[in-house]
């Protein structure tokens, strides 16, 4: 079976910097892949590679057997690719259900015509838009909030918001930022639900993720990060045990403590 | 004052202040997509009006049919401007300051192409609406003035409506707020802004017809009102676009207020005051304001 998402040697540098370097990955269809690493190991910048934010200096991407290398974000927006931010990004002036709502942007084919005549297919399509949106509410619950300005809500119901609007269009790859960061322990729990809830609608993911627990708990499989190189590639145990990554990771004693911790 | 010279005075200002709001509109929706200040949006607003002359000269239409083609080409103006002149130096990279300055140059050279193309002479626009004045109360007031009112609320309105319930609209709304976000939902920033310059186009061809009746369309129209809209614009929270609607109005019944009980000579020279006393006092204008009591 080929992967949904292959990266072949992919690299980005920044300067003098290399931030991610000749990294190989393949996702499969259906999987939750963490994305692991100490601070500066380019997870962030890998997402932004493969979300187009930020163009490769050298390799390749492929989704859905397709090149896709060097494309900008709106293109792989468009091939079904969604994420959200480590940083949170919301529409803070629009509505929760307007935030959702623009997350179907790709989905919807009326353009600024249709909608100055309000044609019968822009009116259809803007009620399916609503129903969609407020579906995606319910699946993170928080429908009761629709009508909100989104600068309203709480932290942790906006982390929620941000993964409404990655999931509306249904996504076929789901790229999720630090979702776990800033939030307690219960709610964390009921992030991992969350995402095993998405995941069973066929959504392949990629985690990015400093919560152990989260990404022991929902992943299927681990890539680990270091100065920018694949250190180690995995299922979590395989992981757990991992020599060079106890070392490297978080020195012997810390990782260690935290895998006991999580196990 | 009398209760009937103020409700003359009133209505007046309302009209003047939704001309300026449309105007102030355009500005705003740039700013907030683009961080560009357009400096050549009062030369889009002199073109709607020309171009709204122009169709009444080919055909006798209707006043609505002339606001629409006015819209129209005004939008289109600004289109054309934005894909052949700004775009340009996007991709080139060059600073926002260099585009500002780019976007005086063109105001500069549509003044200069009006004049060429139309003259020098004032044109007038043809008598449009009833000419026996309306009662309100004692008041007498111009049909003019309360069309100009209607109409132009109604374009504001069908603004409101585009933004909030098209996804166009409310892609335009995600570009400005966070571009990059805007982007990972599969937005394509470059063709929106070209939409933002579109719409601002055609609140300012709207702005353009609606000035022209009121006086009369000139190559050199543009330029005043523009810098008055942008002072409402200041006015009302730069970048705010409920700001820029109700600072439009604020200063159009402000204007004609001073002009009455200062002097008339002095009423371009108040608005400016204005400006600065707004930006002393209260640097994010109406729309911090009411943040701040948040």
């Amino acid at each position: 079976m080929t992967a949904l998402l292959a990266l072949d040697r992919l690299t980005r540098r920044f300067g003098g910097v290399t931030a991610v370097n000749s990294v190989s990955m393949n996702v499969q269809r259906g999987e939750i892949r963490g994305l692991i690493g100490p601070n500066g190991a380019g997870k962030t910048t890998t997402l932004n590679l493969i979300s187009g934010l930020t163009a490769p200096t050298s390799g390749r991407m492929t989704l859905l057997e397709q090149d896709v290398t060097g494309e900008p974000a709106h293109r792989l927006a468009e091939r079904g690719i969604r994420r959200t931010f480590q940083n949170l990004k919301l529409f803070t002036e629009l509505t929760v259900l307007q935030n959702v709502m623009i997350g179907l942007h790709t989905n919807g084919k009326s353009g600024v015509f249709e909608a100055i005549l309000a044609t019968g297919k822009q009116r259809r399509e803007e009620k399916m838009m609503h129903r969609d949106s407020l579906a995606a509410l319910e699946t993170v619950g928080l429908v009761d909030q629709a009508g909100r300005p989104a600068s309203a809500l709480a932290y942790g119901h906006r982390r929620l918001l941000e993964i409404a609007r990655a999931i509306v269009a249904r996504p076929t790859l789901l790229l999720l930022d630090e979702p776990a960061a800033g939030l307690n322990p219960a709610e964390a729990e009921a992030l991992v639900a969350l995402i095993r809830r998405i995941n069973a609608q066929r959504v392949t993911m990629v985690l990015v993720e400093h919560h152990m627990d989260v990404i022991m708990a929902a992943c299927s499989r681990i890539t680990v990060l270091n100065y920018g190189q694949k250190l180690a590639e995995g299922t979590p145990a395989e992981i757990r045990a991992n020599e060079s990554v106890i070392e490297a990771y978080l020195g012997r004693a810390g990782f260690e403590e935290r895998i006991v911790a999580y196990a | 004052m009398s209760g009937s010279q103020f409700i003359e005075l009133f209505v007046g200002g309302l009209a003047i202040g939704c001309i300026y709001s449309l105007i102030a509109l355009g500005f705003t929706m740039i700013i907030r997509a683009t961080g560009v200040l357009h400096f050549a949006q009062g030369e889009v607003v002199m073109l709607g009006a020309m171009f709204g002359v122009t169709a009444h000269h080919l055909l006798p239409l209707p006043f609505i049919a002339l606001l629409v083609a006015g819209m129209v080409f005004g939008g289109l103006a600004a289109v054309a401007i934005e894909l052949g002149v700004y775009r340009t130096l996007r991709l080139r990279r060059v600073p926002l300051m260099n585009i500002i300055i780019a976007t005086v140059g063109m105001s500069i050279l549509l003044q200069n192409t009006g004049q060429l193309v139309w003259g020098s002479e004032p044109i007038a626009y043809p008598k449009l609406f009833a000419t026996n004045a309306y009662s309100i109360g004692p008041a007498r007031v111009a049909p003019q003035l309360v069309w100009i009112i209607v109409l132009g609320i109604l374009v504001m309105v069908s603004l409101q409506l585009f933004l909030a319930f098209t996804r166009t609209g409310r892609a335009m709304q995600a570009a400005a707020q966070s571009p990059e976000t805007a982007q990972l939902m599969g937005i394509n920033l470059t063709r929106i802004t070209a939409y933002t310059y579109g719409i601002s186009g055609v609140l300012g061809g709207a702005a353009g017809v609606l000035l022209g009746s009121l006086f009369y369309a000139s190559f050199s129209m543009g330029f005043l009102p523009a810098m008055k809209a942008f002072v409402a614009a200041t006015l009302g929270g730069l970048g705010s676009i409920g700001g820029a609607m109700a600072g439009g109005i604020l200063f159009g019944l402000i204007e004609t207020f001073a002009a009455i009980s200062i002097s008339t000579s002095y009423k371009d020279a108040v608005g400016m005051i204005l400006l600065i006393l707004i930006l002393l006092a209260w640097p994010e204008g109406l729309a911090g304001l009411i943040r701040q009591r948040r």
